[in-house]
């Protein structure tokens, strides 16, 4: 990463120079150059998570906004945070109304942890390896080398996005243009990496995955403009590839009871395959008619197609492990054809009344083969047969949504408007517990104008969703064997549990209130609230998600007290609420009593609170020359988990709350030299505090079958002064 | 797969296509002077209108609009008329009460017939479907959003579009500063980056035909089609992820384990119940701790490994 940000940064400055010299000789107007320095106090990944200023020190601020216009021909370049890893340039260069040409960059980092610790060689590499005379065991306890073994990995990830295209402008209200774009993502991200499998017999490590990602997109497109008429046919091409097809890692376990012996160390690995070539093609039309004066006729139609025909690894990297039966075929042939369709028709017949009426298609037909596979568990025993739980189907899910949606508005006296609107929502799905849902929604608002003195507005939504049969058992059967199947007691013939309803196709009643106010008694002075309240419930779930709220409460205020003083302050809260059901059971002979006890059920209560606090003002032109401006913002989020039990289980434990708090404070000071030429100071202070069990006090030995990485949870204090000038030429 | 000598060869030729455009751009800049604001004095409302009245717009010369070269410019026809119709009453007899069209919420002008003016020029592209979008259906005017007589317009601006989004979308705007979010207060990222305000053929205004499809726009490695697809991920991304911003790592919608067993519920440990008992210093679950499900289930959006039916490989 550190080798392509020095070329980029070099070549972005040269280019940046080049520009700023030939803005000149051009007489350009309405340009500026912005160049300085910012110290930032403190090393923290989570501060400068998107931006690159993860590291102390100085950095180089750099800002550009050449433009030069001679009658209808023009170039703009723009260029931000040059200095930065988050730096963007953009050129571009045309002659208005008949063509233009463009070019782009734009970086972005992604710092993950800074914290986090493997025991592996070769991260950011395919191949991972163990330290020399590393001393396995079954489980971390044994591993007496782990915690001296382990060694600084950066969790990062930065993408480059190069783009460039041209469009031009013909007669007869035709225009074409074409683009290229081209993604490059590169980096580590964390993994978690299992050996074995379910059964009580898996061990896990977090790896670093390499991240090495190019994706090219190419568009072309053709429109048409006229005064009743217009349309655009377009065509985008998508190719995704990975430099790298696998993961492999030396297993860092001693062989456990249900792994093969080569399984475990020194000669057990594992390997998991990344993510894989992909293609994707879109052909667009999209039309647009004007009937009459008041009506309109819109059509947007898309034909795509998805597929993906890597290469298959084979079922196990470890070669003392038995392979009996082959792959059924040698990569996946995946396929699947997309189309969507939205038809609009809308409609103003009178000053006083407009509607509108949608059709949505949304077709998704999964076209991949079906074959059976019988999979190896975490590369770590022999292939069993066609009786065995390994034995699965893959299952190519479609999907098609049929949407229909009318919606009026009718102007009342006293700029009040009563909308209304009512949306039928059909969805078909394949290997699915639920063959089809159907939503009916209705909304009805009653609103006054938003920026009338006294504006409001209250809507309220119901919507009611039903579906078919649930069948739970359905995926279990297409996806295990029937020679599994039938080796199985009848009456525990399921994978989920029978009474689980996934709440994506659950039935459901959705209610939503809300609420707005604003007031405008000057034109200085400008005050808005607005509230509301969101009710699920999952009205025939016994286990899975229950039901959810989510409400909220915002309010938000300008004042301009003087002419050159601007203040503002915004607060929202936001609350959610969710409870959930489950029932703990075994499989084996326990299995039906267990599956059928209500004493197993447990219950989970979530509660997410969000606090979002912001005020800040500004003073322009002070004395003709100075600019003032401070601004305030807090962010806090709290999180709280209460897991309650059935008799029939152990009692449940409290859990910390989860929380984290952001404050963000800047003050800056803006001094005119010239007309032409600015100063800026600014301060910047950035405190920020997490707290989440899952990572407090979690080293990498703390889970008895799972090595960690150990990583904290994100905290910093940065303080950052800045001093930039600002040049207008 | 590609090498890593063709990327670097596309780099090179990438940046040498960059200088050349600047290049080029240089010379034509090099060797013309830049012309003189338009004639002003030939339009009679700058007698009265310009920089120092209750709204300055001179700066309207600053902009595309302005440009005479460009036959479909307002200014390459009747000037300010073009838009703000016919002055003819109002200069004679200048009062806001004969004031032709004007523009912005606060004009007593009705929306349509504000935005009317608008799209009779800009009803192709990415306007096509405003007429009985969401933001038409909401009253919103062209104007709320654009800003003519400015140097610089921040709906045109991908640092500040959010700014505007947000006047009006202020839950989103708090979302936007969870701990897990998109690199929109950044500035490295707008809301225009996923939805089309002016009516997309998608959901929720998104500016493709399909939510996933606007994912796969930037994560195009969770595109698949995958061996062992996991069914919501292949149906909607939003059924997990939370895109303007959440508490949980990357923008989950809820925290593992609780978040996969809202759907899963097998024997063993998918069922389990889990709760401070699996954390330290009482226990240690690994279900809990650190990636939670993800420790053991890493392949989440799918799966290309025969080995991969639970989502291991």
């Amino acid at each position: 990463m550190k080798e392509h940000q020095t070329k980029d940064f070099g070549i972005v400055l040269l280019t940046g120079l080049f520009l700023t010299g030939s803005a000149i000789a051009g007489e350009s107007r309405f340009s500026s150059v912005t160049v300085g320095g910012l110290y930032t106090s403190s090393d923290s990944f989570k501060f400068g998570q998107y931006t690159g200023l993860e590291k102390k020190g100085g950095h180089f601020l750099a800002d550009l906004d050449a433009k030069w216009r001679k009658e209808s021909r023009y170039w703009n370049l723009q260029g931000s945070n040059l200095g930065f890893t988050s730096r963007n340039i953009t050129a571009e260069y045309g002659n208005q109304g008949s063509y233009k040409l463009w070019v782009g960059y734009d970086q972005l980092p992604r710092f993950q942890t800074e914290s986090a610790k493997t025991i592996f060689s070769g991260a950011g590499g395919t191949s991972l390896t163990l330290p020399a005379g590393w001393v396995s065991s079954g489980t971390t306890a044994g591993m007496t080398g782990l915690l001296g073994s382990l060694q600084s990995v950066n969790f990062s990830q930065e993408r480059r996005r190069y783009d460039f295209g041209l469009s031009k402008i013909f007669s007869h209200g035709l225009d074409v243009g074409v683009g290229f774009q081209r993604d490059i993502k590169d980096g580590t991200k964390t993994f978690g990496a299992v050996i074995g499998n379910s059964g009580g017999n898996p061990r896990a490590v977090i790896i670093p995955e390499p991240v090495d990602y190019v994706t090219d997109q190419w568009a072309a497109h053709v429109g048409y403009t006229g005064s009743r008429a217009q349309a655009r046919i377009s065509y985008t091409l998508s190719r995704f590839e990975d430099r790298n097809t696998a993961l492999t890692w030396a297993n860092p376990f001693s062989a456990i009871s249900g792994w093969a012996s080569a399984a475990g160390y020194s000669t057990g690995q594992g390997r998991v395959a990344l993510p894989p070539d992909n293609r994707a093609h879109q052909l667009v039309l999209d039309i647009g008619y004007n009937v009459g004066n008041a009506t309109r006729i819109t059509a947007n139609f898309a034909k795509g197609r998805m597929t993906q025909d890597e290469d298959f690894l084979p079922y196990t990297v470890n070669p003392a492990l038995t392979v009996t039966t082959p792959l059924p075929r040698s990569s996946l042939d995946g396929k699947i054809n997309t189309t969507a369709l939205m038809f609009k028709l809308a409609s103003q017949p009178s000053s006083r009344f407009g509607w509108t009426t949608h059709y949505r298609l949304d077709d998704r037909r999964n076209r991949t083969p079906i074959a059976q596979y019988i999979y190896i568990g975490g590369d770590s025993s022999n292939q069993g047969s066609v009786t065995s739980d390994k034995a699965r189907t893959n299952m190519p899910y479609s999907f098609r949504q049929n949407q229909f949606k009318v919606e009026g508005d009718y102007h009342l006296p006293f700029r009040t408007h009563l909308r209304g609107s009512y949306v039928l929502d059909v969805i078909n799905r394949t290997f699915s517990e639920v063959k089809r849902t159907r939503e009916n929604t209705y909304r009805l608002e009653l609103k006054r104008g938003a920026l009338d003195i006294f504006g409001g507005g209250i809507y309220a939504v119901i919507a009611k969703r039903n579906g078919t049969v649930y069948d739970a058992t359905l995926p279990y059967y297409d996806s295990y064997s029937p020679e599994y199947i039938n080796t199985v007691a009848a009456n525990v013939r399921f994978g989920n549990h029978p009474l689980m309803r996934k709440f994506p196709f659950a039935d459901r009643l959705r209610k939503q209130l809300g609420f707005w106010a604003s007031c405008t008694p000057r034109s200085t002075l400008s005050v808005q609230a607005n509230t509301s309240f969101n009710r699920e419930d999952y009205t025939k779930t016994e286990i899975g998600l229950k039901d959810g709220d989510r409400s909220q409460v915002t309010l938000d205020a300008i004042y301009t007290p003087f002419r050159y003083v601007t203040t503002h302050a915004f607060y929202t809260n936001e609350l959610f609420k969710t409870n959930q059901r489950g029932r703990s059971y075994s499989g084996g002979a326990v299995k039906p009593t267990q599956s059928n006890d209500p004493n197993r059920n447990w219950w989970q209560k979530r509660r997410d609170w969000n606090n979002t606090f912001g005020v800040g003002g500004e003073l322009t032109g002070l004395r003709d020359r100075y600019d003032i401006g401070v601004e305030y913002l807090y962010a806090a989020s709290r999180g709280s988990i209460i897991v309650t039990t059935g008799s029939a289980l152990t009692p449940a434990a409290v859990l910390p709350l989860l929380s984290s708090k952001l404050h963000h404070v800047e003050l800056y000071g803006k001094y005119k030299v010239t007309e032409a030429l600015k100063a800026k100071l600014s301060y910047y202070h950035d405190r920020y505090h997490s707290r989440d069990w899952a990572y407090d006090n979690v080293n990498a030995n703390t889970l008895a079958n799972v090595i960690l990485t150990g990583e904290e949870n994100a905290r910093y204090l940065v303080n950052s002064v800045g001093l930039s000038l600002n040049y207008d030429f | 797969m590609i090498k890593k000598s063709e990327s670097v060869l596309f780099n090179l030729s990438f940046w040498v296509v960059l200088l050349f455009a600047f290049a080029s751009t240089y010379v034509i800049a090099s060797t013309t002077e830049a012309s003189k604001l338009s004639d002003n004095q030939k339009i009679p409302c700058l007698d009265c209108h310009d920089n120092t009245s209750e709204f300055p717009v001179l700066s309207i010369f600053n902009t595309k609009h302005a440009v005479v070269a460009d036959k479909r410019t307002p200014f390459a026809k009747d000037a300010c008329q073009t838009c703000h119709g016919d002055a003819t009453e109002h200069m004679k007899n200048p009062s806001k009460e004969n004031a032709p069209i004007q523009f912005g919420m606060k004009s007593k002008v009705p929306v349509a017939q504000q935005n009317k003016v608008c799209l009779g020029c800009h009803e192709a592209g990415a306007r096509m479907s405003w007429k009985g979008s969401a933001h038409e259906m909401a009253g919103v005017a062209c104007a709320t959003c654009h800003t003519l007589h400015a140097n610089e317009s921040k709906a045109l601006n991908k640092r500040t579009q959010s700014e505007i989004c947000f006047e009006c979308h202020q839950t989103q705007r708090a979302q936007a500063y969870r701990p897990s979010a998109h690199p929109i207060v950044q500035g490295k990222m707008s809301c225009l980056g996923c939805h089309e305000p002016h009516g997309g053929s998608g959901p929720k205004l998104l500016n493709k035909p399909t939510l996933n499809e606007t994912c796969y726009a930037c994560h195009a490695e969770k595109r698949g089609p995958f061996l062992w697809e996991h069914q919501p991920v292949r149906e909607d991304c939003s059924i997990c992820h939370l895109p303007h911003g959440s508490n949980h790592d990357a923008l989950l919608n809820a925290k593992g384990p609780w978040l996969c067993q809202q759907c899963h519920m097998e024997q063993y440990h998918p069922s389990g119940a889990y709760s401070g008992t699996g954390i330290p210093p009482t226990g240690a679950a690994q279900q809990l701790l650190a990636k939670n499900c993800m420790n053991c289930h890493p392949q989440i959006h799918g799966s290309n490994h025969p080995s991969g039916a639970r989502k291991t490989r």
